[in-house]
């Protein structure tokens, strides 16, 4: 049984293949369990990138610090 | 999952190297800014936050040594280097000069008058929350070091910033096929990053 890649299933998901294509994913997937795997992997994928998204936003949105913020709390330390 | 510390950074700035001073600064302002937003301190209020938790840390020279006495009796640890517990620590001075603030503003007293957004519970949820994502951030900034330029543009345009694959692959001029592979790559690389903070 020939098995799919996770970059097939990527453009299987995102309705990137051509018709024929599709429906034979689709068949395969119905009776392959690694596959299916590899296809709930790339939506674990989802919630990762989601996550990271969501976490390079907020620290995104964090203003600059003030000038020399840094420098003067280098000093006051030493 | 248990997000970690960058032990490396620690031990350098535990052996008084400047520029990871500076480095430090930069990796953990944002990490108290968030935690000060989430307890409902005000932009201004957060900088000083920010000045005051990063004075503690050096004047009192957390970073190379323990000391029981500046951490609030409520929370209970030993600090372990080996185990990574450098997180609590911050954690602990962090939530002290939020209070103190908090007291600065209104002349509390009583720590029953603690804002909601500061009490206990609360603020050990929103540090989690704020703690994986500060954990994310810099999974990311480290995995620019790890996969070539090109992968890595091609992660952070299609997965992160969610742009059309077919316009990632043209603008890069790579192949729709390799978009993917450039983010399953990224993924699992991210993954390892993780993974390894875990382990220090």
């Amino acid at each position: 049984m020939k098995h799919y890649t996770k970059e097939e299933l990527e453009c299987y998901r995102h309705h990137e293949m051509s018709v024929l294509g599709r429906i034979n994913c689709s068949a395969h997937l119905k009776q392959c369990p690694e596959c299916a795997k590899l296809l709930a992997e790339l939506d674990e994928e989802d919630a990762l990138v989601a996550e990271l998204q969501e976490s390079l936003l907020a620290f995104n949105q964090v203003p600059a610090p003030p000038a020399e913020a840094a420098t003067a709390l280098q000093r006051k330390s030493s | 999952m248990a997000f970690t510390t960058k032990k490396s950074l620690l031990a350098k700035v535990r052996s008084g190297d400047d520029i990871s001073w500076t480095e430090f600064y930069e990796t953990y302002r944002p990490l108290i800014f968030l935690v000060g937003k989430d307890c409902g301190l005000t932009p201004f209020e957060n900088e000083e936050l920010v000045q005051q938790v990063m004075s503690e840390i050096f004047q009192k020279d957390i970073l190379s040594r323990y000391n029981p006495d500046e951490v609030p009796k409520d929370i209970t640890f030993t600090y372990d280097p080996a185990k990574g517990r450098f997180r609590f620590f911050l954690k602990a001075i962090i939530r002290n000069q939020a209070f103190k603030l908090y007291h600065k503003r209104t002349n509390l007293v009583n720590l029953d008058d603690i804002p909601e957004e500061a009490a206990s519970e609360k603020f050990d949820a929103d540090w989690d929350e704020v703690w994986k994502k500060h954990i994310l951030t810099q999974a990311m900034e480290e995995l620019r070091s790890k996969v070539q330029a090109e992968t890595y543009s091609a992660f952070e345009m299609y997965a992160v910033q969610g742009r059309p694959v077919k316009d990632v692959a043209a603008f890069l001029n790579l192949s729709v096929n390799s978009v993917y592979v450039a983010k399953n790559r990224c993924i699992a690389t991210i993954r390892e990053i993780i993974k390894d903070l875990e382990k220090k």
